[in-house]
């Protein structure tokens, strides 16, 4: 079924939306909520979670990419899941400790924090200054939190260049911001 | 909240472009899966190679203009065959040179509308119509022989439309990102194997080819016969009034199919007669073949077509063939073969 139809269906409040969306994209969310949160519990309950949230946002919202709606939604939530985790037990080899290296909390910075609207425009523009395989590379870590060794399987690349070529787009978007006069 | 925890949440609301992008990525076949994949690319590569041929000349393209057109690898690539041919016993015939295509550039067309398109050749600029959006396009080198994609990548493309051409026909991408083997100043044509037509008169308008299309009463039609133990009769006839055909061949009403992996054995499935129709539009070699249990195959152009058209339209059409048309004056089956079938 296109993904359309399967709109249609959530704004006539047809329960079959949530069959369907499963039949076609129950993978791909479990796939993004595993890849974040690696465990198989964690990741069916974010699932089912994620076809509450697309039942409980559609109407009023339309999504133009179901696909990329979806996913924003499983991702959104197996990061809050993951936070909440972490928060039990600071650490970890996760991409957050990552931004969390690059974007260090700066204390004497007193400037009101820009919002978050301007913030995702100002990355938006900066992913676009990226060559594609940059970007790709970042927005599997970044927002797919695929592991490392994933990436290198996907781009045929060694552990120290996806490690280097983060640390490098990390430092960039950081610079961006600060371009920018985004205040984090 | 901590600055990098705002970074992780800004990072989750980032454009649907960009997570279209990474998610066509690692989705390769599986090596379970060979036999099945084997079928398609095998369909998804006579597309390709048939647009790279005549995809210029159905648009009216004589001249192509310069490109590196360094698009394949395979060790025994050819032109190809021009008519694509069913046998009884499935197996594709071929007429004229053809080469075993290995390995070569899949690009596929981000976007649900425009997912099926099969990507074809560069076109000249002259020709390119207005803007239709912005697409992403994932393209990859595929491996025909091992089932396998490499080189994976995304990038943004321009989508046009085609001069007197459908856009639900053939639409055009001019790139915007480089990659090794798309250039950012050329415009891609991308056909739609799956069009929509009522009838194949708006089939061939939407092509922009109606007024090209012609049936030549110069050419042989052909005969082929399921005959026993699965052997292929061949006979062939010259039509004796072409307008009348083609007047009959265009009223057909049909549904567009794809050519999945199982479209030989659904289309061979039931059929006892296929008849050969050659078709001319401008100067591209075209053919259109006709099965009794409903389907018509159109070789045309850049692509192949496939449509169910009904078994009771196919047989009204195959008796206005017979009707106007007589033997080859050197017999009734003037060109035997017999293959047996394995």
């Amino acid at each position: 079924m296109d993904d359309k139809r399967i709109i249609d269906l959530y704004l006539e409040r047809n329960e079959e939306a949530i069959r369907r969306t499963k039949e076609k994209y129950g993978g791909a969310i479990r796939s993004v909520s595993y890849g974040i949160l690696k465990n198989s519990q964690d990741a069916e309950e974010c699932e089912n979670d994620t076809y509450l949230g697309a039942w409980n946002s559609i109407p009023p919202e339309r999504p133009k990419y179901l696909s990329a709606y979806l996913l924003k939604i499983a991702r959104n939530l197996s990061v809050a899941r993951l936070r909440g985790k972490l928060a039990e037990k600071r650490g970890g080899d996760s991409f957050i400790s990552e931004l969390e290296d690059t974007f260090a909390d700066n204390s004497e910075d007193i400037r009101e924090r820009t919002g978050n609207e301007e913030l995702v425009r100002a990355i938006d523009s900066f992913l676009d200054t990226l060559k594609p395989t940059e970007r790709q590379v970042f927005v599997c870590r970044y927002w797919r939190c695929d592991g490392i060794e994933k990436i290198c399987g996907l781009f045929g690349f060694s552990e120290s260049k996806v490690k280097t070529m983060l640390m490098r787009t990390r430092n960039k978007l950081r610079e961006h911001l600060e371009k920018e006069g985004i205040v984090i | 909240m901590k600055r990098s925890d705002r970074i992780a949440e800004a990072m989750g609301e980032i454009d649907d472009r960009f997570i279209n992008e990474v998610q066509s990525l690692g989705q390769l076949p599986k090596r379970a899966g060979r036999l099945r994949w084997a079928a398609a690319a095998a369909c998804i590569c006579l597309c390709f190679l048939l647009s790279v041929i005549f995809v210029p000349k159905l648009l009216g393209d004589e001249e192509i203009p310069d490109i590196d057109t360094d698009h394949y690898k395979g060790e025994n690539m050819s032109e190809g065959n021009r008519e694509f041919d069913l046998n009884f016993d499935g197996s594709a015939v071929s007429s004229g040179s053809e080469g075993v295509l290995v390995e070569a550039v899949v690009s596929v067309i981000q976007d649900d509308e425009y997912h099926s398109y099969v990507s074809g050749v560069v076109i000249e600029s002259d020709r390119v119509g207005e803007k239709i959006g912005d697409v992403w396009v994932r393209t990859c080198w595929r491996n025909f022989s091992l089932g396998e994609d490499r080189d994976v990548t995304s990038v943004r493309g321009e989508m046009y439309k085609i001069r007197g051409v459908d856009e639900k026909a053939i639409v055009c991408v001019k790139y915007l990102d480089e990659v090794e083997w798309l250039t950012t100043t050329h415009y891609y044509s991308y056909t739609n194997p799956l069009i929509s037509a009522t009838s194949l008169s708006e089939f061939f308008s939407s092509l922009g080819t109606a007024e090209y299309l012609n049936v030549s009463d110069t050419a042989s039609v052909r005969f082929k016969e399921r005959g026993e133990k699965d052997t292929t009769l061949v006979s062939s006839a010259l039509l004796t009034d072409s307008a009348a055909v083609e007047d009959a061949f265009l009223c057909l009403k049909g549904e567009a199919r794809s050519m999945g992996e199982d479209f030989k054995s659904e289309i061979l499935d039931g059929c006892d007669l296929q008849v050969y129709l050659p078709l001319s539009v401008t100067c591209a070699k075209s053919s259109a073949v006709l099965f009794d249990n409903g389907y018509l195959l159109i070789s045309l152009g850049g692509s192949s077509y496939l449509f169910d058209v009904g078994e009771e339209s196919a047989e009204g059409l195959i008796g206005v063939i017979k009707d106007h048309s007589v033997e080859n004056s050197s017999g009734v089956a003037v060109e035997t073969t017999a293959t047996v079938a394995e």
